[in-house]
């Protein structure tokens, strides 16, 4: 396994200059024999201008092969991306003299002469993925290198000399064999692409493959050497081309830059001038061309910017990927009867420019997309159709569309303008002309003028934006049509309408939003009363003031509780979101908390989503929630550091867009909101809604009281007890002990309390009780304290936060002696005879009252 | 104060250059890299107190060493290149094999005016 030193050159790192790197290149390895140490040396350049001659040569000192060697390369992310003098950019000659080098997608620039240089016969040499410009000599200049075995190879580079400049000068200098595998390389050139050989006794073998020569000629062979040549699929212009034996299909070729339709017959090399890569378009005639790379496997698998290049078809020249430019389409001269067809015209700038269309000649269905558009259909004579073009994009461009001159009988046909800004301004459009139906999205204006009688406007739609319809001029018995428009700020302006004209049905929504309504005791709250209220919304996004707090003198803290009921009409795994909004009372949201609530088949959950903060200054201090049952959800924050003094605080629920049912605002249940501030004592008046009659409810739980007690001597010291818990407002019977059996052996015997239903309300005690037996001669039952669960026998179900203690003090139960009948008595003499019946409801803040 | 750098290779260095080859003229406020700093690195150092790194005579010391053309009536012959640099700058102090930055070069006896380079600079060609 080869190990890789890798070295960094740029500024700040191993070395600043490749000079200084490669001088110190015998001292980086273990030793300087890489072979013996099974090791590579990667140096990595930063992206830069680096302004030096940089020669690669240790006269022998280090010892490589094809695996264990050196390379020169860019650091991540410093790559030249195709574009001259970018990335790593060597701004001077690199020479190579060493052996088994890897030169790989650097930028070699020198101000003057040669840029990339081979010399002194290193074998296995690989220049790959570079961007080499030069101006005053040649590009890649290799004087004699490689073997048959180990040839010098130059792949997927781009370059541009201009001038009288000259890509390869590929000789066999001095004695012995060349060996060089050129492949997929691009070569813009002054003058030839390829210079082959020297005066030389020796041999040079040429081995090319999908080179993609776009300068002024291809190809020119030295003499007095012997030249063994081979390869394929090679393209270059008439001028010096390519020998046959590797010439292309078609070659030679005409390049052509920055052109998408040469407009004339050809064989064309269509290529971007700016990068050398080829142009995405039919007309481009080598396309396809090169030998790919499962046919032939000298031919690179990826590109010079590293994209795949695969298949036994490939495109000639470093770049495998095509580039997109933008096409014109100016038809002229169109004659009558003509049809322009339906061409599609894809990115970048388009123009369109149909002229001299005369009568009866159809414009067809132009389809036009993105960049800045224009359609200009002028001289359209009668009979003509302006077509249906479809213009989009170009969000923030000025899009037009200007059909002029629309004579009597002429159909302005239905264009779709979107986004950005548009214009349809068809002027006079004579009688019977039709407008249309323009489908307009985005912000538009649609500004018909001069129509005349009998002429009909219509049904435009708009949406979205600023829109506005201002028809003026209609004259007698012209209708306006029934335009509709939706959202945001709108405008109908029509203007000097005499009389009898219809202005239509036009049907304006949004602007003013409704506000939501509060209907109150709705439903049974947490205190088992019917007292929560429920907040209907007409619209999103419509709120209501729920509580709110006394003036503030700044620094304070405020606590806000409430209870909410989820929508038990969400579906099963479903969720809503619900905002509560704290805001001062110049209706600046100073704290906003978004609920989300999900809800399943059992039990919602409940999650807090988000909490914004805005206005001047609060924090959240504390942020709690609590699912407690029958969908019920208590939830309380507190808020601190609010900075502006003299405020008042209100708490507020805003509608929010139904999650699933789109365009639906929810519904809430809500009870027991107040405010509090923890610095001082709220007033009652401060624990109630100050509008909306949200919550109207006692905030301190209901008390029942009243004891009524029976008893019946069963005999054998058995005896039957009755109590009756009577509501002291109603008067009607709350609860009552049906049932009561002591032995005089026993102690403890359970109490059967129930009632009928009474204000939703049924009593059931929990747990056992001791009742002692009426002292001979006493005259009651000593009945300790007594434990109950409160049930809400309406549709709701439990509400086991109402979990009640009854004050029973037994002492104070009275009955008859009376063997027999049970008698109902308000107890006497025995005095103060209540149970007071407490069902607190757990406060917002978590206490009870 | 220190202005141009010139970076020589150390005699024993093991660098590819020739001892006390020219390797290259640096803006003296650049810091050479970190492996070039380093002690022992084979390089010696020597700031120019008179010269910018861009001068024509610094930069002329990096000259590679070419012998005379092949074919002098061939148009497209190139020159033989004989070595990486043409001059030497022989600097026999041990202190120039540490490097130092800019400021503390004249403390550290590393800066030399251009008159002294000169005397120490060697020209292959000429011999």
């Amino acid at each position: 396994m080869v190990t890789v030193i890798t070295k960094t050159i740029g500024s700040g790192k191993d070395y600043a200059s490749f000079t200084l790197a490669e001088a110190d290149v015998t001292n980086i390895g273990t030793s300087a024999d890489l072979v013996a140490n099974d090791e590579a040396i990667v140096f990595e350049a930063d992206a830069g201008d680096y302004s030096e001659n940089v020669t690669f040569s240790t006269g022998g000192a280090l010892t490589c092969d094809a695996t264990r060697n050196v390379t020169w390369t860019h650091a991540t992310g410093a790559g030249h991306g195709g574009v001259f003098g970018a990335g790593a950019n060597i701004v001077g000659a690199f020479t190579v003299q060493e052996s088994y080098t890897v030169v790989d997608g650097l930028s070699i620039s020198p101000v003057s002469n040669d840029a990339f240089i081979v010399s002194n016969a290193p074998v296995g040499i690989i220049a790959q993925n570079l961007c080499i410009e030069t101006v005053t000599g040649e590009a890649v200049y290799m004087a004699r290198a490689g073997t048959a075995s180990e040839p010098a190879i130059v792949r997927n580079c781009n370059i541009y000399a201009p001038g009288s400049r000259r890509g390869f000068d590929l000789q066999s200098n001095g004695v012995g064999d060349a060996h060089y595998l050129i492949v997929n390389n691009t070569v813009n050139s002054g003058s030839q692409a390829f210079l082959i050989g020297l005066n030389s006794s020796d041999t040079l073998y040429v081995e090319l493959y999908n080179n993609l020569a776009i300068g002024g000629r291809a190809w020119f062979q030295r003499t007095g050497y012997t030249l063994v040549l081979s390869g394929s699929n090679n393209f270059g212009p008439s001028t010096n081309p390519f020998p046959s034996s590797i010439a292309g299909s078609p070659d030679p070729i005409t390049p052509l830059a920055d052109t998408y339709d040469p407009g004339v017959a050809g064989d064309y090399a269509l290529y971007e001038s700016a990068t050398g890569k080829l142009i995405d378009s039919p007309h481009n005639d080598v396309v396809g061309q090169g030998v790919g790379p499962s046919a032939n496997s000298d031919v690179p698998t990826t590109d010079i910017l590293g994209d795949p290049r695969s298949g036994a078809t490939a495109n000639p020249g470093a770049f495998e990927d095509l580039v997109v430019i933008s096409p014109v389409l100016t038809p002229t001269g169109i004659a009558s009867g003509e049809a322009f067809g339906s061409p599609t015209l894809t990115p970048g700038a388009v123009t369109v420019t149909a002229t001299g269309i005369a009568s009866v000649e159809a414009f067809g269905t132009a389809t036009v997309q993105t960049g800045a558009v224009t359609v200009t259909a002028t001289a359209i004579g009668s009979g003509e159709a302006f077509g249906t073009p479809s213009v989009s994009q170009g969000a923030g461009s000025a899009q037009s569309l200007s059909a002029t001159g629309i004579a009597s009988g002429e159909a302005f046909g239905s264009p779709e303008v979107q986004p950005g800004t548009a214009t349809i301004a068809p002027p006079g459009i004579g009688s019977g002309v039709v407008f249309g139906v323009p489908n307009l999205l985005g912000q538009v204006g649609i500004l018909p003028v001069q129509i005349f009688s009998a002429e009909a406007f219509g049904t435009p739609t708009l949406s979205g934006g600023a829109p506005q319809l201002l028809p003026s001029g209609i004259p007698t018995a012209e209708a306006f049509g029934s335009p509709t428009l939706s959202q945001g700020a709108a405008q109908l302006l029509p203007s000097g309408i005499p009389t009898a004209e219809a202005f239509g049905t036009p049907t304006l929504s949004g602007g003013t939003l409704q506000p939501p309504t509060v209907t109150t005791n709705q439903i049974v709250a947490p205190n088992g009363r019917l007292e929560a209220d429920t907040i209907s919304h007409t619209d999103q996004y419509t709120y209501v003031k729920l509580e709110k707090s006394g003036a503030l003198t700044g620094g304070e803290t405020i606590s806000y509780h409430w209870y909410f009921k989820v929508d038990s009409g969400l579906a099963a795994g479903t969720g809503e979101t619900i905002t509560f909004s704290i805001k001062d009372s110049g209706g600046t949201v100073v704290e906003e908390i978004n609920w989300t609530v999900a809800y399943d088949d059992a039990t919602p959950t409940v999650a807090l989503g988000s909490t914004t903060t805005a206005g001047s200054g609060y924090t959240t201090a504390a942020l709690e929630y609590v699912a407690i049952s029958n969908d019920w959800v208590r939830c309380s924050i507190t808020l601190t550091d609010f900075g502006s003094t003299g405020q008042d605080v209100a708490v507020t629920h805003t509608g929010e867009p139904g999650a699933t049912s789109a365009g639906t605002a929810y519904d809430v249940t809500l009870w027991g909101s107040e405010v509090t501030t923890l610095d001082r004592t709220p007033t009652a008046n401060e624990l109630r809604p100050v509008s909306g009659g949200i919550v109207d409810f006692d905030a301190y739980p209901a008390e029942h009281r009243s004891l009524f007690g029976s008893y019946t001597d069963l005999g054998d010291n058995q005896y039957r007890v009755g109590i009756t818990l009577t509501d002291d407002t109603s008067s009607a019977d709350y609860a009552r002990i049906e049932h009561y059996q002591a032995n005089s052996a026993e102690t403890t015997h359970q109490i059967y309390l129930s009632s009928p239903s009474v204000d939703d309300i049924d009593l059931d005690l929990l747990a056992d009780v001791l009742i002692n037996p009426p002292k001979p001669g006493g005259p009651f039952f000593d009945i300790p304290l007594i434990t109950h669960a409160v049930h809400e026998l309406g549709n709701d179900g439990r509400v086991p936060t109402t979990v009640a203690t009854f004050g029973y003090y037994a002492g104070h139960l009275g009955w008859w002696d009376t063997e027999g009948a049970v008698v109902e008595k308000e107890p006497q003499p025995y005095g103060g005879d209540k149970i007071t019946v407490i069902v607190p409801p757990v406060r917002g803040n978590g206490s009870t009252p | 104060m220190a202005h141009a750098l010139i970076i020589t290779a150390a005699p024993s260095g093991g660098l590819t250059y020739s001892d006390n080859d020219v390797v290259q003229v640096l803006d003296g406020h650049l810091n050479p890299g970190g492996s070039v700093t380093g002690t022992s690195s084979g390089f010696a150092f020597v700031y120019v107190s008179d010269k910018e790194h861009d001068d024509p005579d610094v930069l002329a010391l990096m000259a590679p060493w070419e012998g005379d053309l092949i074919d002098p009536n061939d148009p497209d012959m190139r020159r033989e290149q004989l070595g990486k640099r043409r001059y030497t700058v022989t600097l026999a102090d041990a202190a120039h094999l540490t490097w130092v930055d800019a400021d503390s070069a004249e403390a550290a006896a590393i800066t030399k005016t251009w008159a002294e380079i000169q005397a120490l600079t060697g020209d292959k060609a000429a011999v």
